[in-house]
């Protein structure tokens, strides 16, 4: 049965095929003709999204709620919400005062939404769970810092790194409430979601993070689930430090490859999961080009310790027959290779023009985001411009590009970017999955501009 | 007026058992006892329990702190009304009490019947003091606050420590009773006519959100064995502040109460609330991952692990 695979997998054993595990987000409502929005507040809708997405996508595990604000929202941040995405932060209630939230803020099982949640995931189990494992999301520590406190956490991860381990601590202590909540309410797998991961040097995780997380990790099991690291971004280099916090299993996206990341995750003996391309592959891709994604990671990998993902939520318009001819795939490779034996997939190379970086008449930032309000890391590196326009008008411009528009992933190709997101000025890659200080941005365009 | 003694001291100096004292010297007096604990667990309420006292137990942080004051404002006006002549609070190990003046003027004006504030009895633990001061900021307000200090555990240090200990106290509050005790035996009666009324003033307590410590709550539904159990807290103990608590194990129900390297498991046939060990972890979140890699076989199988 699908959910003995993916335990199998998850405990390091040896299956008879790869897992599936669909991250069905808010594409789940699309199933049914609901928002985004609808199937986050509504439980029934959001349980008949859930029981569509299993009918169809036969998953051998799936995530229950994929939205990373339940746990800010109940500490106070506002959010901004969508019919085709999850909610966004839009306040950060720390942002102001360098303090650790009470204790008595911590959620409880009738705290925000969490009722809700509960609910739907109990019925689930009941429907689906004894053939599908389930998974429960929760906000990672890091992320949820950064959901409290806003950008300024980057700038006191330098001046005050104390400050941040308390606060990630904290964090860490809601993690493993929330997570105490899930299992007890049937879920399988707990999966510590933090996309922000990526965007901070492996000496800094060390140093600010790898306790709080490890000991969300160590809890997990300790009540007998089984745990994930779910990253975003460009992790390369942080898969290292990620393997040494101790959990079940870790899920990477496109910007990773795969192959160098399962060598090291294969010396710790962890599970990986990933990473077929959200939007050029299951948003704008064809079936052949999604069967050839999925086929190429399995015939390139051993296929001990892994599951074939999403690289992260899948885009709400994602056309069903995608994810299906994916489903398809993973199940029965052999059937796909033939089907896709002579396919080649066509790039789709709109003309786009770049500007005449040498002749501007004031330094251009642009910022190239997978989705600047829906993936973590992107909103934050543009936060990092927007907090701090004010001090570079004068000198500066700046523009976003997103990764779902065509366009822009025309203009992304003819740059040359391989991660996202990626911050250039006038036209040269500076930062490249990592958000800089405020200084460190301001003194850069400085820089360009007097060099003039 | 109800006369009013606060009983301070940092985890396992011994005020649970000063407190167990003090309800039997004034047995036949109407008492009412506020206890405060970190942990969630009401682990002291039990072992005070005694038919005819008011208990109010005030768990999750020092109510000193702004995470509970609420409570513990509400419990003294409650308690003002139940005609007791006596109220003893035994505040939690970390309790920074600066900040008490401030409270009973608050609590003043809606009380039914005035609280005399005769002071407060800081108990020091004569082994772990000179450790633990620089540490915890919380220390030296308590022993500043106080009106009398017992010294306690003496019979575990030599005189040279002991008076060092006494020489730092005397340093941080000049006008302070101190006593040197072992188990907290001393006269009862002396000691709290010895209590020096504090001049009350207002100061910020060091007990913000931030200070708190991590608080890990082990519980079981089932009957643990015994001797894992004590290997398992023995492994840990290093990097506790304090454990506390009470166990259904395969030798019957046991009292469990450690301190740093100090670990006693004692039988125990009083009220039994369940089994529930309070760990206030001296490493942070850390010692999550610590329990949850020194709990093993049986007891792995059986304890949950929560905070």
């Amino acid at each position: 049965m699908g959910r003995d695979l993916v335990l199998q997998a998850l405990r390091h054993e040896q299956t008879d095929r790869v897992p599936w595990v669909p991250f069905a987000g808010v594409h789940a409502g699309k199933l049914k003709g609901y928002t985004g929005e609808e199937i986050l507040k509504d439980p029934d809708k959001f349980l008949e999204s859930l029981l569509e997405v299993n009918k169809l996508y036969m998953p051998d595990g799936m995530p229950v709620m994929f939205d990373l604000q339940i746990e800010a929202e109940i500490l106070g941040c506002d959010l901004l919400w969508s019919k085709d995405n999850p909610p966004s932060v839009k306040s950060h209630p720390l942002a102001a005062e360098k303090t650790i939230p009470c204790r008595c803020k911590i959620p409880t099982k009738e705290s925000g939404r969490i009722p809700m949640i509960l609910d739907v995931m109990r019925r689930l189990k009941g429907e689906i769970g004894e053939k599908t494992a389930l998974y429960g999301l929760v906000c990672g520590p890091f992320t949820l810092a950064s959901h409290l406190r806003g950008t300024n956490i980057f700038m006191d991860m330098i001046k005050d790194p104390a400050y941040v381990k308390e606060l990630v601590d904290y964090c860490a202590e809601i993690c493993i409430q929330m997570s105490d909540f899930y299992i007890e309410a049937g879920m399988d797998v707990i999966a510590v979601v933090d996309p922000l991961v990526s965007q901070i040097s492996p000496k800094h995780i060390e140093a600010m993070l790898s306790e709080g997380f490890t000991a969300a990790f160590d809890f997990i099991r300790s009540r007998g689930a089984l745990s994930c690291f779910f990253v975003c971004g460009n992790a390369s280099k942080q898969i290292d430090v990620m393997c040494k916090m101790n959990p079940d299993g870790i899920s990477v996206d496109e910007n990773v490859d795969l192959k160098a990341a399962k060598e090291i995750t294969d010396q710790y003996n962890i599970t990986i999961g990933g990473n077929i391309p959200l939007t050029t592959t299951m948003l704008w891709g064809t079936q052949q080009d999604n069967m050839k994604a999925v086929i190429d990671i399995m015939d390139s990998l051993d296929h001990h310790n892994l599951i074939i993902s999403p690289g992260c939520d899948m885009p709400y318009s994602t056309p069903l027959e995608n994810t299906v001819a994916v489903a398809q795939a993973v199940k029965n490779p052999d059937d796909a290779r033939k089907m896709i034996e002579n396919y080649t997939a066509v790039v789709d190379d709109i003309e786009v023009e770049l500007p005449d970086y040498k002749n501007l008449d004031k330094v251009l930032i642009e910022l190239f985001t997978l989705d600047p309000e829906q993936c973590a890391a992107c909103t934050y590196m543009v936060n990092s411009v927007v907090d701090i326009y004010d001090e570079i008008k004068d000198i500066a411009d700046y523009k976003v590009y997103k990764y779902f528009i065509r366009e822009d992933i025309a203009r992304t190709r003819k740059m040359g970017l391989e991660n996202l997101p990626t911050m250039c000025i006038n036209g040269e890659q500076k930062w490249v999955s990592i958000i800089p200080s405020k200084e460190e941005l301001i003194g850069e365009v400085r820089k360009y501009y007097e060099a003039k | 007026m109800i006369d009013l003694i606060l009983l301070t001291g940092f985890l396992g100096a011994g005020k649970t058992t000063l407190l167990q004292s003090l309800l039997s010297e004034f047995q036949n007096e109407k008492i009412g006892v506020i206890v405060n604990e970190f942990g969630e667990a009401g682990i002291d309420g039990t072992l005070i329990e005694q038919n005819g006292i008011r208990i109010h137990e005030l768990n999750n942080g020092s109510i000193f702190c702004a995470c509970i004051k609420e409570n513990f404002l509400s419990s003294l006006i409650a308690l003002s009304a139940r005609d007791i002549r006596l109220l003893f609070i035994e505040a939690s190990g970390l309790a920074d009490p600066a900040n008490m003046a401030q409270i009973l003027r608050t609590v003043h004006a809606k009380t039914e019947v005035p609280y005399d504030y005769k002071g407060s009895i800081c108990i020091v633990d004569a082994e772990t003091f000179s450790d633990y001061y620089s540490l915890l900021p919380a220390l030296h307000q308590q022993v500043a606050c106080s009106g009398a200090i017992l010294v306690n555990k003496a019979d575990l240090v030599g005189a040279g420590a002991l008076a060092d200990v006494i020489a730092s106290l005397r340093a941080i509050n000049p006008s302070a009773a101190i006593e040197v005790t072992t188990y907290c035996r001393t006269d009862i009666r002396k000691l709290i006519d010895a209590l020096n009324a504090p001049e009350l003033q207002d100061a910020e307590s060091s007990n913000t959100p931030e200070s708190r410590p991590k608080t890990v709550v082990l519980s079981s539904e089932d009957v643990l064995p015994l001797e894992p159990l004590r290997r398992f807290l023995d492994q840990i103990k290093a990097d506790t502040y304090r454990v506390k608590g009470f166990a259904e194990t395969n030798k019957g129900i046991v009292y469990i109460s450690g301190l740093k390297n100090h670990l006693e498991i004692l039988p125990w046939d009083g009220a039994f609330p369940g089994t529930k060990i309070v760990i206030i972890s001296a490493v942070g979140i850390q010692m999550v991952s610590r329990i949850a890699k020194g709990l093993s076989g049986e007891l792995k199988e059986k304890v949950k692990v929560s905070l």
